[in-house]
C-alpha cells in the first residue's frame, strides 16, 4: 500500500530524526567504503580520498537528503528549537536581561490591554448580551433615569419584555448585628432576572411574585456570599438586616455576573416593592431607575413598541412631574448595553478611557524601545556568529534556513517573554489592586488581569510583533555575508550594519523623547490641578464627615450635635479653629445649584443663571484661608435677622459687572413657587474650586449656618466639619476619633483625613498617570542611554587602529574624545529631529487629559531634550575616554 | 552520441532505480553498480543524486528500505520496490518509450 508506506516513512522521519541522521551517516559510510575497495587497484593508498572526492560534498548531500525528509519543517523546527535553547543557556546574562525586559514590556501591555478590555470591550456575562438595551434620553445632563411610576407606565404598554432596576442607599445593612460598610441596595422589578435570562449559583433568583408581595427576601452576589458566609450554598436562608427589617437570602447570582453597571457591583438585591420595608416613608419613590429591554435589532418591533410607549407617556403628561425630572422634550433612544452600563455615580468609561489609551500608548512605545534594544543585542550576537553562518552557507545550507534558525531563536525569546509577561501582569495587577488607595478602590476589579482567551490572544499577537521587531532585522542583516572575506577572516564590519545600529539608537532617542515630554506634560498638569487648592494649605486642614443614620443617634438634631462636638475638637492640641459647613473644596460639590435673580441684570439667553447654594458657619473663610472682602458672617446673622449672603468673585464679576455687589440684593427663583425673599450681600469671597478642579471656578453664594431653614434636612444625617490645624492634619486624626467615639458611640466616621490626602484621591487618575509617565520616561531614557553606550563603544572598538594612528601622529587626547562625542551627538540630534514632531503629536493625543498647559508647549519637549542630552553625553563619555586611552603601539600592532 | 560525462537524463534516474530494483532488493552502492554495468558504463550514477532520488522513492511509497546483512556480514540498507512502485515503473517506461520514439522520428526526418 503505497500511501501507508509513504506515511510510515514520513512519521518515522519526524519522530526518529536522530536515528534517521545516524542511518544516513552509516549508509554513506558503507557506500564510501565499497567505492574505496573498488578503486583501490587504480589509486592505491589515496583510494579513500578519491572515493570521497567522487562522493562529493557529504555535508551538502546530508543537508539535501535531510531537507527532503517528510514533514521536514517539523524536524527542522525541533532542531532549531533545541539549538536556540542551547544558545540561550550558553549566554545566561544576555538571556535573563532580554527575557526580563521583553517580559515586563509585554506584561505592561497585557495589563493595560486587560483594563481597556474590561472597560470597553468585555461583554456582560448574560446570554445574548448584544440584545440588551437601555432607554436613554438624549442631551440630558444628569443621566437617563426614570421614576418607578414612569417605568410602570411604559411597562404596562409594552409588556414583560421591559424591566427596570435602580440603586438606593439604606440607613444600614447588618449581618448578625455587625454593620457592613456597604449601604447600597439594588432594587429590581420582578421580571428583571427573567429578562436577563441568567441562572443562580445557588437557591433561586427574584420573581414577579416576590415583587407583588413586597416580600422580605433578597439575592446577593457570589462575591458577597463567599465573603460573608463562606460559600454561595451557606448563604441561603441566612438573614441580612436592612434598616430594621430582616431579609432572608433566597439566592446567589453566579460568580461572573456582578451586575450591569461598571465598577458598581450589585451585591444586595431586593424586590423594588420591598424597599417600603426599610424606607417606609418613601419606598422607592426617589430612586432613579434604569429601564432595560431586549430587542433583536434597533428597528425591531420590540424597539419600536418601547419608544412608542415612551412618546405616549410624554403626551399623556401628568405622571411626568417636574420633581421627578421632566423627560418631556428629550428624544429617547435605545442604547445597547451589552458591554455594561457606564453611568450611575461615575461614568467610568468616560473617566478612564482617555487615561487608559494614554497608558496604552506609553507601554507600546516602551515595548518598542525594549524591542529595539533587544534587537540590537541580538544583532550584536548574530554578528559574532557570522563566521559560523559563513561556514554553514558555504557548505550548502540555504540562507532562508539560517534566517529561519535566527527567527526561531527570537521567537523562543518572545514566547518565554510572553510567559514572563503574563505572569507579571497577573501578579502585578493583583498586588496593585490590593494596594489601591480608598478613593479609587472600586476600580480594583478593572485592574486585575485574568488570563482569558482574548487577553492571551492579545499577548500572543504582541509577542509575534516583537519577533518581527527585534528578530527580523538581525536575521536578515547577519546572513548578508561576503563568504570569501568571512572565511578568510578579513571581513571588515560592514558599513551598512553600523548605520543600521546607529539609526536604531536614534529611533530609541526619539521614542524616549516622546515619553519624557509626555510625562512632563502630565506632571505639569498634576501640579496645575493641585495648585488650585494650594492657597488653602490643604495639608493642615482636617475634613471630618460622620454618618448618624441607622445608629442610636439617628434622631439627634444637628445644632446640638455641633455644639457638643466643636468645643471638644477645639481643645485638641494643634487645632486652630473648627467650623461646620455643607461644602469642602474639591470634595463636597458646590451645594445645590439654583436659579438666581439679580435685580438690574439681564441674563444672556443661554445662561441658566445657576449659582451654587451653600451654608457655612461664621469663621469658615478664615478657617479655609479664603480671602474675603466686606465682612464675614457673625453670631448676629441669626434666624430672624436680615437674610445675608457672601458671594464668590466669579459671581460678582459675572452678575454684577462694573458694580460693587456689596450692599446689593439677590433672590432665588423657585420652579415650584414664588421667588424667595431677597438676601443682602455683605461680602465677596475669593474663588475656590469646589467640585471639578479642571472647570472654571463656580458661581457660589454662601449663607449663614444659623439662617438655614432646616439644617437637619440639609445635612441628611451626615454632619461635616472642617478643622484648621497648625501642625499637619494627620497628627490630630486619632484625637478627633477618640472624641467622636466618646461623645457619639456607634456613629460611623465616613471620612477623617487631610484635604491634601482627600484631594490626592480625587486626583488619583492624574497622579497615577503622571507617576507612571515619569517612570516610563525614565526607563525609556535609560534604555536609550544604554543603546547609545553600546553604539559608541562598538564604534570605538572598530576604530582603535585609526585612533592609535591619530594619537601616534600627535592628535591630543581631548581631540579624540571630542571626535567620539561628536558621533554620539549626531545620533542624539537625529533622534531629536525625529522625536520633536512625534512628541507634539503625542501631546496632542493627550489633549483632554491636560490642564493649564498647551499640548504644544515647548517646555516639556525642551526639558526632555536637555535631560536626554545630559544622559546621552554621560553614556558616550565613558567609551570615548577609553578611546583616548588607546595606546598607539598596541593598537597598531593588533592587526 | 555517447555522453562522455555519463550523465543521466533528468527525471529518468528514478525509473532506472525502480527498474533495477525489480531484479532484486539492493543497497545503494549495488544499485549504482548495476546501472553502470548494464549500461556498459555509459551511464554513471552520481552518489549525490542517487540518495536524494532514493529518498524521493521512499517518500512516495514506491520503495521501502530495511537494514540487513551483506553476504560478507556488513550492515547495509536494502531497498525493495513496492507494488505501487511497479505500477509507476510500468507507466514511466511506456511514457518514456513513446517519448523516445517521438524524438527518434524527429531526428530521422530532419
Amino acid at each position: 500500500m503505497s500511501f501507508i508506506d509513504a506515511f510510515s516513512h514520513r512519521i518515522r522521519s519526524v519522530f526518529r530524526a536522530g536515528d534517521a541522521a545516524r542511518e544516513r551517516d552509516a549508509e554513506f559510510a558503507f557506500h564510501e567504503s565499497l567505492a574505496a575497495r573498488d578503486l583501490t587497484p587504480a589509486h592505491g593508498a589515496g583510494a579513500r580520498d578519491a572515493a570521497r572526492r567522487e562522493f562529493g560534498n557529504a555535508t551538502y548531500l546530508k543537508e539535501e537528503v535531510r531537507w527532503m525528509g517528510a514533514m521536514r519543517w517539523i524536524d527542522a523546527l525541533s532542531q532549531d528549537l533545541r539549538y536556540g535553547l542551547r544558545t540561550l543557556v550558553r549566554t545566561p546574562l544576555f538571556s535573563v536581561v532580554a527575557l526580563l525586559s521583553i517580559g515586563l514590556g509585554i506584561g505592561a501591555n497585557t495589563a493595560v490591554f486587560g483594563m481597556i478590555y474590561k472597560v470597553m470591550l468585555a461583554r456582560l456575562p448574560v446570554p445574548h448580551s448584544q440584545e440588551l438595551v437601555m432607554l436613554s434620553l438624549q442631551d440630558v445632563r444628569f443621566g437617563s433615569y426614570f421614576s418607578w411610576e414612569q417605568y410602570q407606565a411604559i411597562s404596562r404598554a409594552v409588556g414583560p419584555n421591559v424591566t427596570a432596576f435602580g440603586t438606593t442607599s439604606a440607613d444600614s445593612v447588618e449581618i448578625d448585628g455587625t454593620r457592613l460598610t456597604i449601604d447600597a441596595v439594588d432594587l429590581v422589578d420582578g421580571g428583571f432576572y427573567s429578562v436577563l435570562g441568567i441562572a443562580p449559583a445557588a437557591g433561586r433568583l427574584l420573581t414577579m411574585a416576590d415583587n407583588e408581595q413586597g416580600a422580605p427576601v433578597l439575592v446577593t452576589s457570589y462575591g458577597f456570599a463567599t465573603r460573608h458566609f463562606g460559600s454561595a450554598q451557606a448563604a441561603l436562608g441566612r438573614t441580612i438586616r436592612i434598616g430594621t427589617t430582616p431579609f432572608s437570602i433566597v439566592g446567589v447570582t453566579q460568580r461572573e455576573y456582578e451586575g450591569l453597571v461598571l465598577v458598581q457591583p450589585a451585591e444586595v438585591i431586593v424586590p423594588q416593592r420591598s424597599a417600603l420595608l426599610f424606607q417606609p416613608a418613601q419606598g422607592s419613590r426617589d430612586v432613579p431607575f434604569f429601564i432595560l429591554a431586549r430587542t433583536r435589532s434597533e428597528n425591531s418591533p420590540e424597539a419600536a413598541a418601547i419608544l412608542a410607549a415612551y412618546r405616549q407617556c410624554c403626551e399623556a403628561g401628568g405622571l411626568w412631574s417636574p420633581s421627578s425630572g421632566d423627560p418631556r422634550g428629550h428624544r429617547a433612544v435605545l442604547v445597547n448595553i451589552g458591554h455594561g452600563i457606564s453611568a450611575g455615580k461615575a461614568d467610568v468609561r468616560g473617566f478612564l478611557s482617555g487615561a487608559l489609551f494614554a497608558l496604552m500608548g506609553g507601554v507600546v512605545v516602551l515595548l518598542l524601545i525594549t524591542c529595539t534594544n533587544v534587537g540590537n543585542l541580538l544583532l550584536a550576537r548574530a554578528m559574532t556568529r557570522t563566521r559560523e553562518f559563513a561556514i554553514r552557507l558555504s557548505l550548502g545550507a540555504s540562507r532562508a534556513r539560517i534566517i529561519r534558525q535566527l527567527l526561531v531563536e527570537s521567537s523562543l525569546l518572545a514566547s518565554l517573554g510572553a510567559i514572563v509577561g503574563i505572569v507579571a501582569a497577573v501578579w502585578g495587577t493583583a498586588i496593585l489592586a490590593r494596594n489601591l488607595p480608598d478613593g479609587i478602590a472600586p476600580i480594583s476589579r478593572l485592574v486585575v488581569v485574568r488570563p482569558d482567551t482574548s487577553i492571551l490572544l492579545f499577548t500572543v499577537a504582541v509577542a509575534g510583533a516583537c519577533v518581527l521587531l527585534f528578530g527580523a532585522f538581525p536575521a536578515i542583516q547577519a546572513t548578508r555575508l561576503d563568504l570569501t572575506a568571512q572565511l578568510h577572516g578579513t571581513a571588515a564590519s560592514s558599513l551598512a550594519r553600523k548605520r543600521l545600529n546607529r539609526s536604531v539608537v536614534a529611533l530609541q532617542v526619539a521614542l524616549a523623547l516622546v515619553l519624557a515630554s509626555a510625562s512632563g506634560l502630565l506632571v505639569v498638569t498634576l501640579r496645575n490641578l493641585k495648585s488650585g487648592l494650594a492657597s488653602l494649605d490643604p495639608a493642615r486642614l482636617l475634613v471630618v464627615e460622620l454618618d448618624i443614620r441607622g445608629t442610636p443617634h439617628a434622631n439627634a438634631h444637628m445644632e446640638p450635635l455641633y455644639d457638643q462636638l466643636m468645643p471638644q475638637f477645639r481643645r485638641i492640641p494643634g487645632v486652630r479653629s473648627v467650623v461646620g459647613t455643607t461644602v469642602v473644596p474639591a470634595l463636597f460639590g458646590g451645594g445645590a445649584a439654583s436659579v438666581v435673580d439679580v435685580p438690574g441684570f439681564e441674563s444672556a439667553p443661554d445662561d441658566e443663571m445657576l449659582v451654587g447654594e451653600t451654608q457655612v458657619m461664621p469663621g469658615y473663610f478664615g478657617a479655609m484661608q479664603i480671602g474675603l472682602r466686606g465682612r464675614d458672617f457673625s453670631v448676629q446673622d441669626a434666624r430672624g435677622g436680615e437674610p445675608v449672603a457672601i458671594i464668590s468673585q466669579t459671581m460678582a464679576t459675572q452678575l454684577y459687572a462694573g458694580r460693587d455687589p456689596i450692599g446689593e440684593r439677590f433672590r432665588w427663583r423657585r420652579s415650584d413657587g414664588p421667588p424667595t425673599s431677597f438676601y443682602r450681600i455683605v461680602g465677596v469671597a475669593e474663588d475656590v474650586k469646589y467640585f471639578d478642579l479642571r472647570a472654571a471656578p463656580p458661581r457660589m453664594a454662601y449663607f449663614p449656618w444659623a439662617q438655614a431653614a432646616d439644617l437637619d434636612q440639609l445635612l441628611g444625617g451626615r454632619p461635616l466639619f472642617a478643622i484648621r490645624t497648625i501642625i499637619p492634619a494627620a497628627h490630630v486624626v486619632s484625637a478627633a476619633r477618640e472624641i467622636i467615639d466618646a461623645e457619639l458611640p456607634g456613629v460611623r466616621i465616613r471620612r477623617d483625613q487631610s484635604l491634601s490626602a482627600a484631594a490626592a484621591l480625587v486626583l488619583g487618575r492624574e497622579q497615577a498617570l503622571a507617576t507612571l509617565a515619569l517612570v516610563f520616561g525614565a526607563i525609556a531614557i535609560a534604555l536609550a542611554a544604554i543603546g547609545l553606550y553600546g553604539v559608541v563603544s562598538f564604534h570605538v572598538s572598530t576604530r582603535r587602529r585609526e585612533i592609535g594612528v591619530r594619537i601616534a601622529l600627535g592628535a591630543d587626547r581631548g581631540r579624540v574624545v571630542r571626535l567620539i562625542l561628536r558621533q554620539s551627538f549626531v545620533v542624539i540630534l537625529v533622534g531629536a529631529v525625529l522625536g520633536v514632531p512625534l512628541s507634539l503629536i503625542a501631546g496632542r493625543a493627550l489633549g483632554a487629559l491636560l490642564y493649564g498647559i498647551a499640548p504644544w508647549h515647548p517646555l516639556p519637549v525642551l526639558g526632555a531634550l536637555v535631560v536626554l542630552l545630559a544622559v546621552g553625553t554621560l553614556a558616550a563619555v565613558v567609551p570615548s575616554r577609553s578611546a583616548a586611552r588607546v595606546d598607539p603601539l598596541i593598537a597598531m600592532r593588533a592587526d | 552520441m555517447p555522453r562522455p560525462t555519463g550523465e543521466i537524463l533528468p527525471g529518468t534516474l528514478e525509473m532506472l532505480i525502480l527498474r533495477t530494483l525489480t531484479v532484486d532488493r539492493m543497497h545503494g552502492y549495488a544499485i549504482a553498480q548495476h546501472i553502470g554495468r548494464t549500461s556498459q558504463e555509459a551511464l554513471r550514477v552520481e552518489k549525490g543524486s542517487l540518495y536524494p532520488a532514493l529518498e524521493r522513492l521512499l517518500r512516495n511509497g514506491w520503495a521501502t528500505a530495511k537494514w540487513g546483512k551483506t553476504p560478507t556480514g556488513r550492515n547495509a540498507r536494502y531497498y525493495t520496490i513496492t507494488a505501487s512502485g511497479r505500477r509507476v515503473l510500468g507507466e514511466e517506461i511506456s511514457a518514456f518509450n513513446e517519448m523516445y520514439a517521438a524524438i527518434a522520428r524527429v531526428l530521422k526526418t530532419s
